[in-house]
């Protein structure tokens, strides 16, 4: 072979051969690999490898059970179902459903809000977590040690009380309470700015005046829960629907529909979801 | 259990060899459906737990006979009245659960005794009865097996705890239960928040609505692949919506005439929450719960404090049976609830024979149950504790000396109910091996 032949031809599988040997010596860093779930079969694979199996959940997934079922009131099949057959990452994995822990955490940073009580050497006891923990697809290490990140139809259940709860928790301090915590209600006065409606125009001017500042409050407040809860300004049509809504039920009493609208702003999926 | 020649060298060569484990692959690897297994029956299944470790004696082995007076029974026992269950001779009730004699005797009920407990601790114990799985490290825990079966069986929700949580283990198999400490939690959870006591109320569906119209303008700017992340999420809130339509809630009934007949004051008293059981199968909400009622664990003054506290709830039982065949089933009407629903009634552990120095009893190393209700072999008392109420072996329907092979266990227990209502992939799980002569 001529010598120009014989370079042009190593020049070319050299660099194939040295990426083929770095490919063999590339050790997989288990902890930083993408994590794919124990399949059925990935777990087969294990078995007939002699390697330890950890009994897993999946042969119980309820989710992949009641796919191949098709029915049940939890049939309730994310993204990832198809792909978990197959061991590959789905191309748009589920949401992932916030853990009670991370929850109590939002709360507190953004609403100021938190349930529980502080022992004498001044550990505080939080009650949303020991109360909800393990509905809320929590772990306690005690009775769970594994998290449930799929919100069932009872996780909906507990998720909804909770929301009521905290919303009039957070509207209840404001607009009750001697000396009101305004930490939240920091936009409007809780107890009377409402949303401006039709009923307004008949009143005369200074009142309308009042009302239109009290609008632009109200809305000031509703536009600063939003960033609160979501890190965004709300859109027109939510700004509607929730006008819409408080003004039929918090119209003579505005902290009723202050609650209805906190209630329901961290009972939505945005709210609950990454 | 039943253990023949063969089964007893199979299992001494298995656990020789450590192949035990190995039973319990086919479980592992099994990836059939869970929900409505082929053939399974539609049932109902109640579990009481009675937290802290009654006192056998007091319930399903008293101390008659020989071991009245043998010294190594405590002789206060022999002041209480001990009763046979009418028309059931093999069941002999001790004086806590005397006032539920009517109900043992309109329900095919069993005894179970003698179940050997190899930790008389609170936690391993107590879950052992409830998982039918023995955990010794508190580094791995099992999931109930009536969350297991709640699970297979497909329905919401999954199984309903009332009184005190049980063990979930890993709630991806076992499923978060719907979970109530009493009655009124329960109610208020059902029905969804409201304001009901105010001149312009918001309703559960009004509310509901203002969280869809928000959720819908969210997933309008999410675009579809957005949509479909949060598919579990709708899904789940489509099916909440249904619950909430239900009118479960309504089922419940707080009048002062269900009161007295359970004799209870409140939603969360013992009476209280065997009412809040039987109302949830009323309702159509759950085909499976668990009740847990604590106050057992009587380590001072144990006659003065268990006996009172166990014919308390043994009273809510004959109001819990009356009421289950008073009912009919919805899915037959030709057949009571009574005759669809089974009842176990269970503890950790049972208690010294022999009371400590403050006159309480401590921790024993046996436990015992009441089976009730539909598929049970009426009048079956499995298991025999010896003269000095330890726990004995028990091969072929008859007490033997106690060794590891045959020695009844909370394991069998578990998988015989979960056989019994045809999970079979649940009592596998549960090594499988069931107790012969306890179900028809």
């Amino acid at each position: 072979m001529p010598r120009a032949a014989f370079k042009v031809l190593i020049r070319a599988i050299l660099p194939l051969f040295l990426a083929a040997a770095a490919a063999a010596c590339v050790k997989v860093d288990e902890d930083k690999a993408p994590f794919t779930g124990g399949t059925a079969a990935t777990i087969q694979q294990n078995a007939g490898a002699g390697i330890a199996i950890e009994e897993t959940a999946d042969e119980y997934d309820p989710h992949r059970r009641s796919a191949l079922a098709g029915g049940g009131n939890n049939a309730v099949v994310g993204a990832g179902e198809a792909a978990g057959e197959t061991g590959e990452l789905p191309p748009d994995p589920p949401a992932l459903f916030l853990g009670p822990e991370q929850m109590t955490q939002n709360l507190k940073r953004a609403f100021n809000y938190s349930q529980g009580w502080t022992d004498d050497a001044g550990a505080f006891h939080d009650s949303i977590l020991d109360n909800y923990r393990t509905l809320l697809g929590g772990v306690d290490f005690e009775s769970v040690s594994v998290r449930d990140r799929s919100p069932k139809v009872n996780t909906l259940l507990v998720v909804r009380n909770l929301a009521y709860e905290i919303a009039n928790g957070i509207v209840s301090r404001a607009a009750y309470e001697d000396t009101p915590d305004t930490s939240v209600f920091s936009k409007c006065d809780v107890r009377t700015d409402r949303p401006y409606d039709e009923a307004d125009d008949l009143e005369d001017e200074s009142y309308r005046a009042k009302r239109m500042a009290a609008e632009r409050r109200w809305r000031a407040q509703l536009e600063d829960i939003y960033w609160r809860a979501y890190a965004r300004a709300p859109s027109r049509a939510e700004v509607a629907a929730v006008r819409s809504a408080f003004s039929k039920y918090g119209r003579d009493w505005p902290p009723e529909g202050w609650v209805l609208t906190l209630y329901a702003i961290l009972s939505t999926a945005e709210f609950w979801n990454l | 259990m039943k253990i023949d020649r063969r089964r007893l060298v199979g299992n001494l060569a298995r656990s020789a060899t450590g192949i035990a484990c190995l039973t319990q692959l086919p479980a592992l690897f099994s990836a059939r459906p869970a929900v409505a297994e082929a053939g399974a029956p539609a049932r109902r299944f109640i579990q009481f737990f009675l937290s802290g470790g009654w006192d056998s004696m007091l319930a399903t082995d008293p101390p008659v006979g020989v071991r009245a007076t043998n010294g190594n029974f405590q002789a206060d026992y022999q002041s209480l009245e001990v009763k046979t269950v009418p028309g059931k001779a093999n069941l002999i009730v001790g004086n806590g659960l005397v006032p539920a004699l009517n109900a043992f005797s309109t329900m095919s009920t069993a005894f179970v005794n003698s179940l050997y407990v190899e930790v008389p601790a609170h936690d391993l114990a107590g879950n052992h009865i409830l998982s039918g799985k023995l955990s010794l490290s508190r580094s791995r825990e099992y999931p109930s097996f009536i969350a297991l079966m709640g699970q297979a069986s497909g329905a919401f929700p999954p199984h309903l705890d009332l009184g005190g949580s049980i063990p979930l283990g890993d709630t991806r198999a076992a499923s978060p239960p719907l979970a109530a400490g009493d009655m009124d939690s329960l109610i208020s959870m059902l029905k969804g928040p409201h304001y009901d006591d105010a001149e312009r109320a918001w309703r559960v569906d009004e509310a509901n609505e203002l969280i869809a119209t928000l959720d819908n303008l969210r997933y309008a700017d999410l675009g579809e692949r957005g949509k479909k992340r949060l598919d579990v999420w709708t899904s789940s809130g489509k099916a909440l919506a249904d619950v909430y339509a239900g009118r479960y809630a309504d089922a419940f009934d707080r009048s002062d005439e269900t009161k007295a007949r359970y004799g209870f004051a409140n939603g969360w008293d013992v009476g209280g929450l065997v009412a809040t059981a039987f109302f949830a199968l009323k309702s159509g909400l759950t085909s499976y719960s668990s009740v847990v009622i604590g106050g057992f664990d009587t380590h001072m003054n144990h006659l003065q404090d268990h006996v009172p506290r166990m014919r308390v709830f043994a009273a809510a039982l004959n109001a819990l049976v009356a009421d289950l065949r008073a009912t009919p089933d919805p899915a037959d009407g030709a057949k009571s609830l009574a005759d669809t629903t089974t009842i176990l009634i269970t503890s950790e552990f049972t208690r010294t024979p022999l009371f400590n120095s403050t006159r309480g009893t401590d921790h024993w190393t046996s436990a015992s149950a009441v089976v009730m209700g539909a598929g049970v072999k009426d009048n079956a008392v499995i298991g025999k504790t010896a003269n000095d109420g330890d726990a004995r072996g028990w091969v072929n329907g008859a007490p033997v000396a106690l060794t590891d092979e045959t020695r009844l266990m909370p394991d069998h227990l578990a998988a015989s109910i979960a056989a019994a209502f045809g999970f079979s992939d649940v009592a596998t799980r549960l090594g499988g091996v069931t107790i012969d002569g306890l179900f028809l």
